[in-house]
């Protein structure tokens, strides 16, 4: 099995949190980062420390790493800057990691109902559409606080290397 | 990928975006569908339109059509309209899907994407289909929340794996 498309998808997630933070969130106060929006998760603080969380908890179960479950929903600016790079990282040595018996494997871990089991792929592919859902809402945040940021997010741009402002 | 997987994230998308048809997007009052919002495609009418005409253009270029076309050629379309074209594009996938193989899940087909030219494998047109309907069920919910409509987020994928294998 060629496994290419779950080494894009996961390069392409890393990609677009980093630009987004760096030309949509950047420019923010500290204030216009944790103002209350009244949609999605509320703030585009909480929705940003939410994709940290999912990335950070899905690639320890997909590791078979025992992890905390208390979640960073109170992450600061700062703190989410210095985790997500880190976190990217090691989300790409994963990918090095990554073959076809791995991405088929069984990851158990346990949820609010008890131990589970799920399949490597859709872990990965959760965090995939978690993430694309998310920073959809952290776009329209930032226009609401700030100004509609001036590129848009797409895969395909991304997997063909084709941008369009 | 084999294509099982593929048919698993293609019923998930498609529970997500039936979810966000039927729960947010009919629940509104008619007039509201075409109420500017100030934000991407403005209205929920230009933006269900956006995507059903993206999930029609992949659905030809996976089928080796280059030059696609729009599916949605009535000039202000009712709600109704587009959602009977949305399920109708919706069926052809699920046709397709169901017919996927491994084989051509990998197979380079000839796309035209913002007007450059570029070959490309059969699965990258396919996601591309699958994040982008993401990316807009997300932006249309923002725009049910703010016309003052009920908008759920999108079930995790993980919930339906799960359910699936109850």
């Amino acid at each position: 099995m060629n496994v290419d498309f779950a080494r894009k998808l996961i390069e392409h997630f890393c990609w677009e949190d980093e630009r987004v933070w760096t030309l949509a969130i950047v420019p923010l106060s500290d204030e216009q980062f944790a103002r209350e929006v009244g949609f999605g998760l509320g703030s585009i603080q909480r929705e940003c420390a939410h994709i940290v969380d999912i990335e950070r908890i899905s690639l320890a179960r997909l590791r078979g790493e025992s992890l905390s479950p208390a979640r960073m929903s109170q992450l600061n600016r700062g703190a989410i800057r210095a985790q997500w790079p880190e976190i990217h990282a090691a989300w790409s040595e994963f990918t090095e990691e990554l073959d076809a018996d791995l991405l088929l494997s069984d990851c158990q871990f346990a949820d609010g109902e008890g131990a589970v089991a799920l399949k490597a792929w859709q872990l990965i592919f959760d965090v995939v559409y978690q993430g694309t859902a998310h920073r959809s809402d952290i776009m329209r945040m930032v226009a609401e606080v700030h100004e509609p940021p001036a590129f848009d997010l797409s895969l395909m741009q991304f997997l063909s290397g084709v941008f369009c402002q | 990928m084999n294509a099982t997987m593929v048919r698993s994230l293609f019923a998930y998308q498609m529970q997500e975006d039936r979810r966000l048809w039927d729960e947010a997007i009919m629940a509104l009052p008619e007039p509201a569908f075409k109420v500017d919002t100030g934000y991407s495609w403005r209205t929920l009418q230009a933006e269900c339109v956006h995507v059903v005409d993206v999930m029609h253009r992949s659905l030809q270029r996976v089928h080796g059509i280059k030059s696609t076309t729009a599916v949605v050629t009535i000039d202000d379309p009712a709600r109704a309209q587009i959602r009977e074209i949305w399920d109708a594009v919706e069926a052809q996938w699920q046709a397709y899907i169901s017919a996927l193989d491994d084989q051509t899940f990998q197979r380079e087909i000839e796309i035209i994407y913002r007007e450059t030219a570029m070959r490309t494998p059969v699965w990258q047109t396919i996601f591309h289909f699958f994040n982008h309907n993401t990316l807009h069920r997300a932006e249309m919910r923002q725009m049910v929340a703010a016309l003052g409509g009920a908008a759920h987020p999108d079930s995790p994928f993980i919930d339906h794996c799960l359910e699936s294998s109850r």
